[in-house]
């Protein structure tokens, strides 16, 4: 960088304490994430590690390889279902425009951000003993068992693993193949290779990298599950990271729920450093071409039913557990407690109603408002947080690249790390005051920041990198001072990838569910907790109730990925 | 003997026609250059012959036998793109080798052929880089070896220099053209260059909205554009209207006098007393000064613009028509001028 111009910053830097924008202030810019990553991530961990070698509760060695086993297996089996389904659909997306498209396509994104709680409620919904196909079958056959059972089966976890993750693989390998020149396959058609043959030696090579970038991440996910193995798994099945939590919170056994910990630490670290490794290297000159240059319209026979099958299936698996949800949010079904025969079935806003009355009437009892008051504001914090972090972090990885190789991976850890792991850590570390799990108010944001934030770095660091260093210097040329530079002309670049990452880190938030269970306080619960709770009590209205909160979520949620979809598509058209 | 033929190509674009009506032959070892400005539908009429668009109507024959049902992979055609679409996950040797693999050649016989063709385009040496390592102009190279080696029947490039900067371009289109005439493949060659198109091609058509304007022997249709759009699109602007007067030899009377008009095959007919347009070539006119000669103008020099090696001259002719001509001599402004016409260089053009 030019001599000159750093002097100059650092006689202007006084203007400008603390702002993101001048290269000799770049300590602070990482300095601040660092810092609340040494507190809140590694003195937990530290803390997990320092409570296995003190305490001298008891190790059943059983207890760890069996939920190891488990847990790689069912990654492995959910990883490979992902790649079966989500392929085709990246085909699909890639190569052809039909209509309903960006529907579609809006549709897979919303069950990537949207809460366990609310996927297990809609599959429960669907599939569960009180669940549509369940009452429709009992009232066919004249019976009160339940005859389809879903829940807790291994088939649940698979099942909702795909629905949760397909949009990774959609994503990853859809928008590598929609980058991939069209003009190398018909190169390869010109050359003699029939299309089975050039999609074999030309297409499938060059997404190698893609498809294994996103298989890597979704085993992660899988890997790392939790609220869906623990609602929809149920007692059975015990992946390492559900392991964690009933050692710590049920059994109490805080030395096995360290060793735990460790263990899946290192698995995913490793994971985590295979990937960033795999798509870090992804520099395969993919020739970016005109948007959509390489789509059309399905023409033949084969293509019409290929389109038709895998938007339908998309359709089936992501439409019909949400839509079973919301429905049953609003729907009469059965008797009220402590009436028997006649149920006058019907469309209901009881349960809606019900979520604003004040019912004290156990000890565990929380009004829903207080749930969803308390998840907007820790969503809000948190927004705040995470969006200033990682747009920090963000800034001083564009402008000092040594940086980024060594503290990318740190912000990626609490990521890898899983939300138990990090709320096991913090009940450990904060409990005494002022930091207390439980009374400090700000304890659950802050958990939801370190999630939330590799994710709002990654979203505005391209934005930034963008910009390319002349148009600073032009700005500054004309008379810009720095601020007016960062306001005027960076500001405006970067702004939709500001409030994607916002929109984002708010979401992460409202639907976290594994730091929050072991941090939150059981007396401020976060919508999620609430609806696990609800969901776990007998009764119809508390059942009715859970599907409403789980509603509003999906309301909430698909807003957000409406919004981030226009946010991209704006940036595509270039507005 | 192994020809193709186009027929009656029409093709819509975006509901916009993008061909309308396209026909033309390429004859055994012949190349023929496809000239037309960018959007002309140039390289879509390459993608129809490699099968790799459908036209809306129309057929391509390859020795009178219609390919519509032949997919591209069978058609054993060669076709180079613009930016090579060279494959980035294999090397050199592996892309030229491409072709043959598909045809289930021998391992040892490959490597022979791979070795040739990359000698045949000077890449000796290149053959285990990776082609994303290599520069714009090896990439050209490599584009080239690869359409090669299996042999095609028929060769098309689309704008292969487009993408190299000048001086690379002046020289690979020598060799180009050289290679395409030692190999003896029959080529279609598409440019909106038209210094590519005269190195490059022995045979020229000029695409204009959808359909081909001329087509002809390179130099026949330099020395005479056939439309005004033809001449214009060549450079030449110096249009004059006028009325025939005698057809044989073809003579025409304009507001600056009477012309004898270059029509030796007779080609187009002409009735006295119709309407024509004439062009008057803006090179190689004589400024002798002799007003006794026929075919001569007089003007008034209005500008003139040194351009290297000749001087181009704005000239009013007979005070009233705008007209360019190049000189070797230098006049100056205000000067006034005689100029003679060699009989080639006043053609008359079709409307």
């Amino acid at each position: 960088m030019d001599q000159g111009l750093d002097r100059g910053d650092v006689a202007l830097s006084r203007f400008a304490v603390g702002e993101p924008k001048l290269k000799d202030s770049g300590m602070a810019l990482w300095l601040f994430p660092l810092l609340f990553l040494l507190v809140f991530f590694f003195l937990p961990m530290a803390s997990i590690m320092a409570v296995m070698f003190s305490r001298a509760d008891s190790i059943d060695l059983g207890q760890i390889w069996r939920p190891l086993g488990f847990t790689v297996g069912q990654a492995v089996l959910s990883t490979l279902l992902t790649l079966v389904t989500g392929l085709p659909a990246a085909f699909v997306f890639s190569r052809f425009h039909f209509p309903g498209k960006s529907f579609m396509r809006t549709l897979t994104m919303l069950p990537f951000i949207l809460p366990t709680v609310v996927t297990a409620a809609g599959f429960n919904a669907l599939l569960g003993p009180r669940g549509w196909i369940n009452l429709a079958l009992m009232d066919l056959l004249e019976t009160s068992i339940p005859p389809v059972t879903f829940l807790n089966t291994f088939t649940a976890i698979l099942v909702a693993h795909i629905f949760y993750n397909i949009a990774i693989v959609i994503r990853v390998v859809g928008s590598a193949w929609a980058q991939l020149d069209p003009r190398l396959e018909q190169s390869a058609q010109v050359l003699g290779a029939s299309p089975s043959r050039s999609f074999i030696e030309v297409t499938l090579p060059l997404l190698k990298r893609p498809i294994l970038a996103s298989a890597l991440l979704v085993f992660l996910f899988d890997f790392t599950s939790f609220g869906v193995v623990l609602m929809l798994g149920g007692p059975s099945f015990a992946t390492l990271e559900v392991s964690i939590y009933t050692q710590a919170l049920s059994l109490l056994n805080l030395r096995m729920a360290g060793i735990l910990t460790l263990l899946q630490l290192a698995c995913t670290i490793g994971i985590t450093i295979f990937y960033s490794k795999v798509s870090s290297n992804q520099s395969i000159p993919l020739f970016p071409r005109l948007q959509g240059e390489g789509t059309q319209l399905p023409r033949t026979w084969m293509q019409k039913v290929i389109v038709l099958i895998v938007m339908l299936f998309l359709f089936l698996l992501q439409v019909l557990p949400l839509g079973a949800l919301a429905a049953r949010s609003i729907a009469r079904m059965e008797a009220d407690r402590g009436e028997r025969g006649d149920v006058q079935a019907g469309v209901t806003l009881d349960f809606y109603q019900e979520l604003f009355i004040n019912r004290q009437q156990s000890y565990f009892y929380v009004p829903p408002v207080r749930a969803m008051i308390n998840s907007l504001f820790y969503a809000g914090v948190t927004m705040v947080i995470s969006t200033m972090a990682g747009t920090m972090l963000a800034y001083a990885f564009v402008r000092k690249p040594a940086i980024k190789r060594w503290l990318d991976a740190l912000i990626m850890l609490p990521f890898g790390a899983s939300a138990v792991t990090l709320g096991l850590g913090f009940i450990v570390t904060f409990n005494r005051p002022p930091i207390e799990a439980g009374t400090f108010p700000l304890l659950v944001p802050i958990a939801h920041s370190l999630i939330a934030m590799p994710f709002v770095m990654r979203t505005v660091q391209p934005a930034i990198s963008s910009i390319p260093e002349s148009l600073r210097e032009s700005a500054a040329v004309l008379g810009a001072s720095p601020q007016k530079v960062w306001w005027h002309v960076e500001m405006p670049i970067i702004r939709r990838a500001l409030i994607a990452g916002a929109i984002f880190s708010f979401t992460i938030s409202l639907g976290e569910f594994g730091a929050t269970s072991f941090i939150s306080s059981p007396k401020n619960p976060t919508l999620p907790i609430a609806i696990y709770r609800y969901l776990s009590q007998p009764g119809a209205m508390n059942y009715g109730q859970a599907m409403a909160m789980a509603t509003i979520l999906i309301i909430v949620c698909g807003v957000s990925v409406w919004l981030l979809e226009k946010l991209q598509s704006e940036k595509r058209a270039g507005v | 003997m192994e020809n193709l033929e186009v027929v009656d190509l029409y093709k819509e674009y975006e509901n916009k026609p993008l061909l309308s009506g396209v026909n033309f032959r390429v004859e055994p070892g012949e190349t023929l250059c496809l000239l037309g400005r960018s959007g002309s539908g140039k390289s879509t009429i390459l993608r129809i012959i490699a099968g790799i668009e459908k036209p809306d109507s129309g057929c391509v024959y390859w020795n009178g036998k219609d390919l519509a049902e032949v997919p591209t992979f069978k058609r054993n055609f060669g076709l180079m793109f613009q930016d090579y679409a060279l494959f980035p996950h294999l090397t050199v040797a592996e892309n030229v080798g491409f072709g043959l693999k598909m045809r289930g050649i021998s391992k040892s016989e490959m490597a022979n052929k791979v070795r040739e063709a990359l000698e045949r385009v000077n890449m000796t040496g290149f053959s285990e880089r990776r082609v994303t390592d290599l520069s714009g102009g090896e990439q050209q190279r490599i584009a080239l070896a690869r359409a090669l080696a299996p042999r095609p029947l028929l060769l098309m490039l689309d704008e292969p220099l487009a993408a190299l900067d000048r001086a690379l371009r002046m020289e690979l289109q020598e060799e180009l053209r050289d290679l395409l005439k030692q190999t003896g493949i029959p080529a279609i060659y598409v440019t909106h260059d038209q210094e590519e198109a005269i190195v490059v091609s022995d045979r020229l058509a000029l695409l204009n909205d959808g359909r081909i304007v001329q087509c002809d022997q390179t130099e026949k249709v330099f020395q005479f554009p056939s439309t005004r759009w033809a001449a214009s699109f060549l450079g030449m602007t110096n249009f004059i209207s006028g009325t025939v007067i005698e057809t044989n030899p073809l003579r025409v009377r304009t507001d600056c006098g009477t012309l004898d008009v270059w029509n030796p095959d007779a080609d187009h007919a002409f009735s006295i007393d119709s309407p024509v347009t004439l062009l008057i070539k803006p090179t190689s006119a004589g400024f002798s000064g002799d007003q006794t000669l026929p075919n001569h103008l007089n003007g008034l020099v209005e500008k003139v613009r040194f351009r290297g090696d000749h001087y181009r001259l704005q000239v009013r002719v007979n005070a009233c028509i705008e007209m360019e001509f190049t000189s070797t001599i230098k006049f100056v402004t205000g000067q006034k001028i005689t100029i003679n016409l060699a009989p080639q260089d006043v053609i008359a053009l079709k409307e």
